[in-house]
């Protein structure tokens, strides 16, 4: 039996590293439409903290 | 008196980081050297300070090199160089023991300690129920040999025993009405995916609730194969920092759990016992008199309370100051008692117990998680209004409940002895043979006198029944 093998914590580690991408990609998504909206007022601000974040995504 | 050789916990064999053995009268663990440098910083730690005075973990102490006990301890363990000393608690009870809101405590303070934990870079490695214990109706996290240091912070590795263990069981009450009692004991592990998704139902696991702990779980690892599990093993050892992802997790399945612990309120047939029973208001204020007085006076350090209902006489003697561990078979009178006494962190540990088909020692040799008549001695017995239920519904002779009654106690018993005459045997034999017909007052005391002595006599007023002080011989 292959079951047998596979120990039963794998399904919750693969779920959970799939909703980890997803929020790391919503995250990533809304950081650049964030961005976006942020440059309009402030025209020439200088390299904002979330630059940093973005690159952990 | 002084226990010469260490005596190890035989459920303490899985983990290679430690055990816990007796010693001394005091609870020791054994650290392994690779393991020692985690346990060290996490110990002297501002962080652990905060968790025990918060009660959350189990007080634990360094046994310093200096001491002597360091030396003795070295000498029957000379492979291990390091050693804590817990501190030792009343009682030991195992999640099958548990009533719904106290599983749902203890995962709540895995939780929540995890989330703690997270913050100075430290993990719970595992999520075993049986990782918590419970004093003054609190739980407890008692496996300190349980914290790691992941390299991986935005999945908790343990999530998958956590469902198992927790969520699953937990579901499983609130739709069909298994208990922890029903779920574990078949399976030391819980509930896998599977089985949780099939007790559910397929249907209903489609629900939001269960949707992604469930539902979804089960489809991953059914569609699982061993190439894919050895290449998940690189990526779970991959380095990454960021917490954000679990700590959402966590919060969700904290709001969750505490969601499906308000979810529920229990109805128990025997919670109104108390109001609609035999007794007139004199009897019972009588009754509750007689037990305040003897226990008032004899000053029993532990009391166990059998056929306990919600708790009445278990408060009484906690009271006078006694450690009460009291047993029900019916899950919502332990439930009642446990919310009660959480509330008012009283020394009572209820549990759901059969005393006539109590739990068995478990697991491993059979020896993993001890049978309850181990963990249950008590200086003092109750045992009120529970006679007739044992004689009639559980078919026991009078000499095999007084010997039960005489091992579970070591000094003195509370019983009360319940006539044939009385409303609720007589309800008790509705439809079934009376085979009692001999059963008198001096039949029962002259079977109770082998193995006890009579120290006093109480007939409750308005009642056929009688109350009596008993010490064992």
């Amino acid at each position: 039996m292959v079951v047998a093998y596979i120990d039963p914590g794998t399904g919750g580690i693969v779920l959970q590293m799939l909703v980890a991408a997803v929020i790391g990609v919503g995250v990533f998504f809304r950081q650049r439409i964030a961005a976006l909206f942020r440059r309009k007022p402030a025209p020439s601000p200088p390299a904002s903290p979330q630059r940093d974040e973005n690159q952990s995504t | 008196m002084r226990t010469s050789q260490p005596e190890r916990d035989a459920g303490s064999y899985r983990d290679p980081s430690g055990f816990v053995f007796r010693y001394d009268n005091g609870i020791y663990r054994a650290v392994a050297d690779d393991h020692w440098p985690i346990v060290e910083k996490l110990l002297n730690s501002p962080l652990w300070q905060n968790l025990e005075t918060s009660g959350w973990v189990i007080s634990t102490e360094i046994v310093p090199t200096a001491d002597p006990v360091h030396r003795r301890l070295r000498d029957h363990h000379p492979e291990y160089h390091h050693f804590l000393r817990h501190r030792p608690l009343e009682r030991i009870s195992y999640p099958y023991e548990w009533s719904f809101s106290m599983l749902a405590d203890a995962a709540l303070l895995h939780l929540r300690l995890q989330r703690k934990l997270l913050e100075q870079n430290f993990s719970l490695k595992d999520a075993s129920a049986f990782n918590v214990q419970f004093s003054n109706a609190q739980p407890i996290f008692v496996d300190v040999l349980s914290l790691a240091r992941p390299t991986r912070m935005d999945i908790w590795p343990a999530y998958g025993q956590f469902c198992r263990m927790f969520l699953y069981p937990l579901l499983a009450y609130l739709t069909r009405r298994l208990t922890p009692r029903q779920l574990f004991l078949g399976s030391l592990d819980g509930l896998t995916a599977k089985e949780a998704y099939y007790i559910i139902g397929p249907l209903r696991s489609l629900a939001p609730t269960y949707f992604l702990d469930v539902f979804l779980q089960y489809l991953i690892e059914k569609s699982i194969t061993p190439d894919k599990v050895r290449s998940l093993r690189k990526r779970v050892a991959v380095s990454r920092g960021d917490a954000r992802a679990q700590i959402l997790n966590l919060a969700r399945l904290e709001r969750k759990v505490l969601r499906l612990k308000k979810k529920w309120n229990p109805s128990s047939s025997w919670q109104s016992y108390q109001k609609k029973c035999t007794y007139s208001d004199d009897g019972r204020i009588a009754k509750a008199d007689f037990v305040q007085r003897v226990l008032a006076a004899e000053k029993p350090q532990t009391v166990l309370d059998l056929g306990c209902n919600t708790g009445h006489y278990s408060r009484i003697a906690a009271g006078t100051g006694a450690s009460v561990l009291a047993v029900d078979t019916d899950h919502d009178c332990i439930e009642v008692l446990y919310r009660e006494a959480s509330q008012e962190k009283l020394p009572i540990l209820p549990l759901l117990v059969d005393i006539a088909n109590p739990t068995p020692g478990v697991g491993f040799r059979n020896q993993e998680r001890r049978a309850f008549l181990e963990r249950a001695t008590s200086e003092c017995v109750l045992a009120l209004a529970l006679l007739h239920h044992l004689l009639v519904a559980a078919r026991l002779s009078l000499a095999s409940i007084r010997d039960l009654l005489a091992d579970l106690t070591k000094k003195m018993l509370i019983i009360e002895y319940v006539d044939r005459k009385d409303p609720m045997f007589q309800t008790l034999l509705a439809l079934r043979d009376d085979l009692y017909g001999d059963l008198t007052r001096d039949l029962f005391i002259a079977t109770f006198s082998e193995r006890f002595e009579v120290i006093e006599e109480y007939p409750i007023p308005d009642t056929q029944r009688c109350l009596y002080h008993l010490r064992k011989r």
